[in-house]
C-alpha cells in the first residue's frame, strides 16, 4: 500500500486538511489570536493589578510603609548592667532576627532598607550656645543610635561613630551633611544635652560627616528628620517663632548612653517591608497580616519577642486599603470590556463553526447518508478541529505566557482552554445539530422561510425572557453596588435582546416597502427588498456579534472620552490656564517684565496677572455660614481675567461687575470695593458690605457674584475683587492661554527674570495623572478590548457575507442570464446589504447608549482618571457619558465596511464564470 | 446482446400482443359464481388463505399503499399516494413517470433518507417505518447504495476514487482490513470498467466515469439493492449507455436488485421490467422478454400491463376511457379468461 502514490483508504484527518489548506489556517489562525487574546486578558489584568500593588508599595513615603515595632527600654527596676545589655546592638540584632521570623505571610522584609536601634522619643535641646538659634530658642536634637550606618551612609569627613560610654554618658556620633550645614556642625564638635538625674550633661561628639545613601529609601526616609534638619514653628507663642530640629546619629553601642539623657529612650525596630514579590492576589492575605500584626494574634507574638508594652505602627493597612478601593473600582470598568470582547469572540467562533458546517452540508450529508453514523461524523469532525484547534490555541496560551510574564497561569489557561473548546466543538456540534437525521437527497437548499421554526422561536424566547429579567433585576438593583458580574455582563445582555428582538422586526418594513417597491420601473429595488426581507433565519448570529462589539466599543469609547475628558478638566482646575507663573514661595511680587516677558513667549496668546493673599480672615458678616477659616483674596485685572475665565469655563462673570472704584492705593477703611466670592464665602458674607482686613489694603467688599470656582485658585474659597482698587498692589502670579504654547520657551522667559518663579503647565499636569500602573493598564485593555472589538465585527461582517455568497452568486448568475448587468448586480447586493449593516449599526447605536444609560449611575470614572484625587473644586465625580463620537463611528464603520464587502463580491462574481452555478439539477 | 426490440409499445394499451390483464403480482381475486361450498371446501379456503404467503412474500423491495405527504409553511403535498411495488431478488427494473410523479420520493423512501407518512415498505426483510435511527443507519450501510443524478453530488470531491469507494466501508466500520478495502475498492473499479480513475479525483474524471465510480461506491458495502435516481441524467446517450452497461454488469455479476428512475427511454427499453408511476401510484408496466417466433428468429416482445391493486382497484388509462366516454362508472362483466369493461349504458 505504501508504495502507492495516493493511499486507497484515506486518512480522514489529513484529507480533509489537505483539502482546504486556506481554510484551515485561517481556522488556526483564529484560534491562535482568540485564545492569544483569552489568555492574555486575565494575564494583563493579574500584570497590571501586581504592579499597581508594587507602585503604590513603593512610591508611598517610607514613614506609610514600614512597620514600626517599639518597646520601651528595660524597666528601671532592673539592675542598670541587665538595663544596658537589654539596648545592646546584638541584643537589638537577635531580637530584629525573630520579629522577622514571625511575620506572617506574605509580608516580608526588605533588610536594605530596615533598621533598628535606639532612639529618643522626646526631641532634646541642644545646651551648646554656639549652635544657631534664629529666634533665641535653641535648637532640639533626636538622639537615635541605628544600625547599619555603614551600610548605608558613605563618610565624607571623619569617621563612622563607635565609641559610646554610657556610665561615662558620652558618645561618638555622626550627623549628615545637611544637618552639619544646618547647625554648624564640624568633625570634634561636642554637642551636650541634657542628662536626667545628673547635673552633667551628655557629651555627643561628632566624629563624622556623612552623606546619605539613597536619601529617599526606608532607612533614611521612614524619619526624614535624620537626614534633613527641619527648620520648624515654635507651637504656641505669636506663631513667628523658628528652630531647628535635627538628628544625631549615635554609635550602635550609644543606645543605653540615652537612658542616663531625658529624651524617653525607646527601642525601635523599624522593618521596611518588600514589595517585589507581591502580587494582586496576595492583597487579601497582606491586609490580614497586617491586622494581625497591629492589633491581633501577629501583635501578641511580637510582645513575646519585644516584650510586653511592644507596639506595632504602620500606614501600610491605609494604603493596602486605597489599593483595594481602587481595584475594586476598576475592575467592574474592566469587566465590562472583557465580557464585551469575549462576548464576541465567542459569537464569531460560533460563526465560523456554522459557516464550515453550511459550506460542508452537501459533503455532510453525503456521507450521512452512505451510512455515517452521528458519532462517527462527530469523531472525524472532531479530529479536524482538534487538531488545527488545540495546538493553535495552545501556542496563543504560550504566546500570551511569554508575552506577559509574572502573571497567573491557571486563569489563562482557563481561558484558553475554553477558546479551544468552543473551536473545537462548535463545528461538530452544529454538523451533528444540521445531519442529526440523514437528509434527503434533492432537498431545497434555497428555501428562506418567512418564519423561523417553533423550536427557534421557543429556544430564542426563552433567551430573550431571561435577558430582560436580567436587565430588569439590573435595573432595579441598581448598578451603585457594583463588582459581580450581571453588571458587567449588562452589555452583552442588552445587546442579546436587541439582536433578538431586531432580528425577528426588521423584516417587517422591509416587507412592508416590498409591496410598494413592486410597483416601481426597476426590478432591482424590489429584488433587493424581497430578498433581504426574506434572510431572517440567518441573521442572529453576526448581528449579535455586531452588537455585542459595537456595544462594547461605545463603552469603552465612552469611558476613555471620559477619563480624557475628567483628566482635561482635573488638569486645567489645577493650572487655571495653559500655564500658570508663580513664585515658588507665597507672596513673592511678580518680577518687573516678567509679564510682558511671558507675553512675548512662543504660543502665549493671552496673559493675565493677579495677586493672591491667603489667609484672610473674614469678619462674621449677616450670612448664617458656619465659621470659615482664612480665605484667599484674589486681586485681578478684570477685563484679561474674565478672558481666560470664559475660555477655561471655571466661573466666568462679567467684567463690569469688578469696575475699578478709582479708590486705587488709597488707604480708606469705608471705602466699599464690589467682589466675586465662592458660595462658601458669601453665605458668610451675606450681601451687605463687609470689612476686609489684609495687607493689601484694609476696605469693605460687597458681593455682586457668586461662582463655585475660579481659575486662580483650585481651592473651593475664595474672594475675588479688582486689583486697580488695591491699596499694596504687587501681582503674584500669572496665567497664560495659548493652546500651542511652547513650556520650554515659557520656562527660560521666566528663568531669565527670576530663579525663584516656576511654571506649571496643563499638559504637564494631565501626564502627571496616569501615573499609576492600574490606571494606565486599565486603559490600556480598554483600547485593545476596542481594537479587538473591531476586528471581531469586521469579521462578522466578512464571515456572514462568506456564508450567503455561494447562494448569492448564483442568484446573480440566474439573473445575469435575464439581463441583469453588472451595475445592477453591484447595486442589488449592496440594496440588499444595506438593511441589515443599518440595522446593525442603529441597533448598536442604541444598545451602546442604553448600555451607557444603564451602567452610568454605577460606574465612576474619578478613581480611573485622577490617581491623587487633588480635591479639587468644580469637579465633583466623573459620571459616565455617551461620548457621540465613540457611539457614531463604529457604526458607520459598520454600514461602509458591508457596503465595501458587497461591491468587492458583486465584482468578483462578476469577473468569474457563471457556468458553475448554473447547472442543471443544483437545487440552490 | 442479441435481442432485438421489435415493438416499441410507447403506452398503447391494446395493441395486439396485450392478451388482457392478470394483475402482475396481484393475489388471485376471482371466485367461481357457481361453485358449491361444502363445509371441507370452507375449511380448505381458510387453511389456504392461512398458508398463504403475505403480501410480497419473496419479494426483496415491496410497498404496500405507501403514502407520503410534504407539508411545508401549511400547504400538504401527497407526493406518494398508496403506492404498490414489488421487486424481486437479482431484478434490473426501471421507474418511469412524468416530473413530479412521487420518483424521487420513492426512492429517498427506500434509500433509508425518508419515511413513508403511512402505508407498509420492507426492502430485504425490514420494515422501513417500524425501523429506529441505529436499524435504519445500518440499513443505509448494509443493504442498499445509490446514485443520483448530479454527478458532482455522488462523490467526495478532495477524494480519489479508490478513496471514495473505500469510505462507505470506512463509515460502515468493522474488522476488515485496509488493504481488504483497497482490493475490494480495485476490484469494483475494473469491475466497472474503470480502473483508471482509481487515483484520480472526481473533477480530473468524465461524466461518465464520475457516474460509475459512484456505482463503484454504491456497491461497496455490497448491498442487496442499488438504488440510482436518474443516473444518465446530465450524461450524453453514448456515456448514458456506458453507465446502463455498468449496472448490467453489476446487476449480472453481483446478483445486485437494481432500481433506476429514469426519463431516458433507451435505459427504460434495456430493461425487463419498466414500472410507470402516474400522481404517486404504480399505474402500469411494461415486461419485455425474448420470444423465438417459427423461423428461429429471437425478437424482444414487449407488453404493457395495467396495475391491479390489492384492493382491486384499476387504473385505466385516460386515453381509453375518453375515447368511450367513460365516466363515474362503467360495466364489468367477467368472462371465462377476462373482464369486460363497458360504458355505462343507464345513464345514455
Ligand atoms: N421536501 C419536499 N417538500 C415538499 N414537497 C416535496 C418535497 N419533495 C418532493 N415534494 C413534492 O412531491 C412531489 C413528488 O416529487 P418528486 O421529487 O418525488 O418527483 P419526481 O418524480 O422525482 O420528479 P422529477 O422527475 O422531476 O425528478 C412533487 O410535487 C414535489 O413538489
Ligand atoms: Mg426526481
Amino acid at each position: 500500500m505504501s508504495a502507492e502514490p495516493v493511499r486507497a483508504v484515506a486518512p480522514w484527518v489529513r484529507t480533509r486538511l489537505r483539502t482546504a489548506p486556506g481554510a484551515a489556517w485561517a481556522f488556526s489562525l483564529l484560534v491562535l489570536v482568540t485564545a492569544f487574546l483569552a489568555a492574555a486578558l486575565p494575564r494583563a489584568v493579574d500584570v497590571y493589578e501586581t504592579e499597581g500593588l508594587r507602585h503604590d508599595l513603593a512610591t508611598a513615603p517610607p514613614r506609610l510603609t514600614v512597620l514600626d515595632i517599639t518597646s520601651p527600654p528595660p524597666p528601671p527596676d532592673l539592675a542598670r548592667e541587665s538595663r544596658e545589655a537589654g539596648m545592646r546592638p546584638d541584643q537589638l540584632a537577635k531580637d530584629r532576627a525573630e520579629l522577622e521570623k514571625l511575620l506572617p505571610a506574605p509580608l516580608r522584609v526588605d533588610p536594605e532598607e530596615s533598621v533598628h536601634g535606639v532612639r529618643t522619643v522626646q526631641r532634646v535641646i541642644g545646651l551648646d550656645p554656639w549652635l544657631p538659634q534664629p529666634y533665641k530658642l535653641p535648637p532640639e536634637f533626636t538622639l537615635t543610635a541605628p544600625s547599619g550606618l555603614a551600610e548605608h551612609a558613605t563618610v565624607r569627613e571623619g569617621r563612622l561613630p563607635t565609641k559610646a560610654d554610657p556610665a561615662e554618658g558620652t558618645s561618638e556620633a555622626a550627623v549628615t551633611v545637611e544637618t552639619a550645614k544646618s547647625l554648624r556642625l564640624k568633625v570634634g564638635s561636642v554637642v551636650h544635652v541634657p542628662a536626667r538625674f545628673s547635673s552633667t550633661p551628655l557629651a555627643v561628639t561628632v566624629t563624622g560627616i556623612v552623606e546619605p545613601v539613597r536619601s529617599q529609601g526606608g532607612y533614611w526616609s521612614a524619619e526624614p528628620l535624620l537626614r534633613t534638619p527641619v527648620y520648624a514653628l515654635k507651637p504656641g507663642g505669636d506663631g513667628t517663632r523658628f528652630y531647628w530640629q535635627a538628628a544625631l546619629l549615635l554609635a550602635p553601642a550609644g543606645g543605653p548612653v540615652l537612658l542616663s539623657g531625658t529624651g524617653d529612650p525607646e527601642l525601635y525596630w523599624r522593618l521596611a517591608p518588600a514589595s517585589g514579590h507581591l502580587t494582586a492576589q496576595d492583597e487579601p492575605r497582606l491586609s490580614a497580616a497586617i491586622a494581625s500584626l497591629s492589633g491581633g494574634p501577629g501583635l501578641v507574638k511580637v510582645r513575646e519577642a519585644v516584650g510586653r508594652s511592644g507596639a506595632v505602627a504602620t500606614g501600610l493597612d491605609e494604603l493596602v486599603g486605597a489599593y483595594r478601593s481602587l481595584r475594586a473600582a476598576v475592575a467592574p470598568v474592566v469587566a465590562v470590556a472583557t465580557f464585551g470582547i469575549g462576548a464576541v469572540a465567542a459569537v464569531v467562533l460560533a460563526m465560523t463553526g456554522g459557516l464550515f458546517a453550511g459550506r460542508r452540508a452537501a459533503e455532510l450529508a453525503l456521507l450521512r447518508s452512505r451510512g455515517g453514523s452521528v458519532a462517527g461524523i462527530g469523531v472525524r469532525l472532531l479530529g479536524e478541529t482538534g487538531v488545527l484547534a488545540l495546538p493553535a490555541a495552545g501556542l496563543g496560551l504560550l504566546l500570551a505566557t511569554l508575552a506577559l510574564p509574572g502573571a497567573r497561569f491557571l486563569p489563562a489557561l482557563l481561558a484558553a482552554g475554553a477558546v479551544a473548546l468552543l473551536a473545537v466543538a462548535v463545528l461538530p456540534l452544529r454538523a451533528l445539530f444540521l445531519h442529526r437525521g440523514p437528509l434527503t437527497h434533492g432537498g431545497r437548499e434555497d428555501l428562506a422561510d418567512a418564519r423561523p421554526s417553533k423550536g427557534r422561536t421557543v429556544a430564542e424566547l426563552t433567551l430573550l425572557v431571561l435577558a430582560v429579567g436580567a436587565v430588569v433585576a439590573l435595573r432595579r438593583r441598581g448598578t451603585a453596588d457594583a463588582g459581580d458580574y450581571l453588571v458587567s455582563a449588562a452589555p452583552v445582555l442588552v445587546a442579546l435582546i436587541a439582536a433578538l428582538v431586531l432580528v425577528r422586526l426588521y423584516p417587517l418594513p422591509l416587507r412592508w416597502a416590498a409591496r410598494p417597491a413592486r410597483r416601481l420601473r426597476g426590478a432591482v429595488g424590489y429584488l433587493s427588498l424581497a430578498r433581504a426581507g426574506r434572510s431572517s433565519a440567518t441573521g442572529t448570529l453576526p448581528l449579535l456579534a455586531l452588537l455585542v462589539a459595537l456595544t462594547t466599543a461605545a463603552f469603552g469609547g465612552s469611558v476613555l472620552a471620559g477619563v480624557a475628558d475628567a483628566r482635561d478638566r482635573a488638569a486645567l482646575r489645577e493650572t487655571g490656564a495653559d500655564a500658570r507663573v508663580a513664585g515658588n514661595a507665597e507672596a513673592m511680587p511678580l518680577p518687573a517684565g516678567l509679564a510682558r516677558a511671558v507675553r512675548g513667549a512662543a504660543g502665549v496668546r493671552d496673559v493675565t496677572t493677579f495677586q493672591v493673599e491667603y489667609g484672610i480672615p473674614l469678619p462674621v458678616g449677616t450670612g448664617r455660614a458656619a465659621e470659615t477659616r482664612g480665605v484667599p483674596l484674589i486681586g485681578v485685572e478684570p477685563e484679561s481675567y474674565e478672558r481666560i475665565a470664559r475660555r477655561t469655563g471655571f466661573g466666568p462673570f462679567a467684567a463690569s461687575l469688578l469696575k475699578s472704584t478709582g479708590t486705587g492705593g488709597r488707604i480708606d477703611p469705608e471705602r466699599v470695593l464690589p467682589a466675586v466670592a465662592s458660595p462658601g464665602v458669601a453665605a458668610r458674607l451675606g450681601t451687605e458690605p463687609q470689612e476686609i482686613a489684609a495687607a493689601a489694603g484694609t476696605f469693605k467688599v460687597r458681593i455682586v457674584a457668586v461662582r463655585t470656582a475660579t481659575p486662580a485658585l483650585s481651592g473651593a474659597d475664595f474672594l475675588l475683587v479688582n486689583g486697580a482698587d488695591l491699596t499694596n498692589r504687587a501681582d503674584t502670579a500669572l496665567l497664560a492661554s495659548g493652546p500651542s504654547l511652547d513650556g520650554g520657551a515659557l520656562r527660560k522667559a521666566v528663568a531669565a527674570k527670576s530663579p525663584d518663579f516656576s511654571v506649571a503647565l496643563r499638559t504637564e499636569r494631565r501626564a502627571a495623572y496616569v501615573d499609576s500602573p492600574m490606571q494606565s493598564g486599565a486603559e490600556s485593555i480598554y483600547l485593545a478590548a476596542i481594537g479587538a472589538g473591531a476586528g471581531y465585527a469586521v469579521l462578522a461582517v466578512l464571515l456572514s457575507l462568506l456564508q450567503t455568497s455561494p447562494e448569492r452568486a448564483t442568484l446573480l448568475a440566474r439573473l445575469r442570464t435575464m439581463g441583469l448587468t453588472r451595475r445592477q448586480g453591484r447595486r442589488l447586493l449592496g440594496l440588499e446589504a444595506l438593511p441589515q449593516a443599518l440595522l446593525a449599526a442603529v441597533g448598536g447605536t442604541l444598545v451602546g447608549w442604553a448600555t451607557i444609560l444603564l451602567l452610568a449611575p454605577g460606574v465612576d470614572l474619578g478613581r480611573l482618571a485622577l490617581s491623587a484625587t487633588p480635591g479639587l473644586a468644580g469637579l465633583d465625580g466623573v459620571p459616565l457619558r455617551a461620548d457621540p463620537w465613540s457611539l457614531g463611528l463604529p457604526a458607520a464603520g459598520v454600514v461602509v465596511l458591508a457596503g465595501a464587502a458587497a461591491a468587492v463580491q458583486a465584482w468578483w462574481s462578476g469577473r468569474r464564470g457563471s457556468i458553475k452555478e448554473l447547472r442543471a439539477g443544483d437545487a440552490r | 446482446m442479441t435481442t432485438t426490440d421489435t415493438s416499441q409499445t410507447s403506452g398503447a394499451f391494446g395493441a395486439n400482443e396485450a392478451t388482457g390483464a392478470t394483475g402482475a403480482g396481484a393475489g388471485a381475486t376471482s371466485t367461481s359464481r357457481s361453485a358449491p361450498t361444502s363445509l371441507s371446501e370452507l375449511e380448505r379456503r381458510a387453511a389456504a388463505r392461512r398458508d398463504r404467503p403475505s403480501y410480497g412474500h419473496g419479494a426483496l423491495i415491496a410497498c404496500d399503499r405507501l403514502v407520503r405527504i410534504f407539508t411545508t409553511d401549511g400547504v400538504e403535498v401527497q407526493a406518494l399516494q398508496g403506492l404498490d411495488l414489488l421487486v424481486e431478488e437479482g431484478e434490473l427494473m426501471a421507474l418511469v413517470g412524468a416530473s413530479g410523479s412521487g420518483k424521487s420520493t420513492l426512492m429517498n423512501i427506500l434509500a433509508g433518507l425518508d419515511v413513508p407518512t403511512a402505508g407498509a415498505a420492507k426492502v430485504a426483510g425490514r420494515d422501513l417505518l417500524a425501523m429506529d435511527a441505529k436499524a435504519r443507519l445500518r440499513y443505509r450501510r448494509d443493504v442498499v447504495g445509490f446514485v443520483w443524478q448530479q454527478t458532482a453530488r455522488n462523490l467526495l470531491p478532495y477524494l480519489t476514487g479508490a478513496q471514495n469507494v473505500s469510505l462507505p466501508m470506512q463509515l460502515r466500520g468493522g474488522r476488515s482490513s485496509r488493504a481488504k478495502k483497497a482490493a475490494r475498492a480495485e476490484e469494483l473499479l475494473t469491475m466497472l470498467g474503470v480502473a483508471d480513475c482509481r487515483d484520480r479525483r472526481p473533477h480530473q474524471m468524465s461524466g461518465g466515469q464520475q457516474q460509475r465510480v459512484a456505482i463503484a461506491v454504491a456497491l461497496a458495502n455490497n448491498p442487496s439493492v442499488l438504488l440510482a435516481d436518474e443516473p444518465t441524467g446530465e450524461l450524453d446517450s453514448a456515456t448514458g449507455e456506458q453507465v446502463f452497461a455498468a449496472f448490467r454488469r453489476a446487476n449480472e455479476e453481483l446478483g445486485t436488485t437494481i432500481v433506476i428512475v429514469t426519463h431516458d427511454q433507451a435505459v427504460a427499453s434495456e430493461v425487463r421490467r419498466t414500472v410507470a408511476i402516474r400522481d404517486g401510484r404504480t399505474s402500469s408496466e411494461v415486461l419485455r422478454r425474448t420470444e423465438v417466433d417459427e423461423e428461429g428468429q429471437e425478437s424482444l416482445v414487449a407488453r404493457e400491463y395495467a396495475m391491479l391493486d390489492r384492493a382491486g382497484r384499476l387504473q385505466l388509462p385516460a386515453e381509453y376511457t375518453e375515447a368511450l366516454g367513460m365516466e363515474h362508472r362503467v360495466m364489468l362483466e367477467l368472462e371465462r379468461d377476462h373482464i369486460g369493461v363497458w360504458p355505462d349504458d343507464e345513464e345514455r
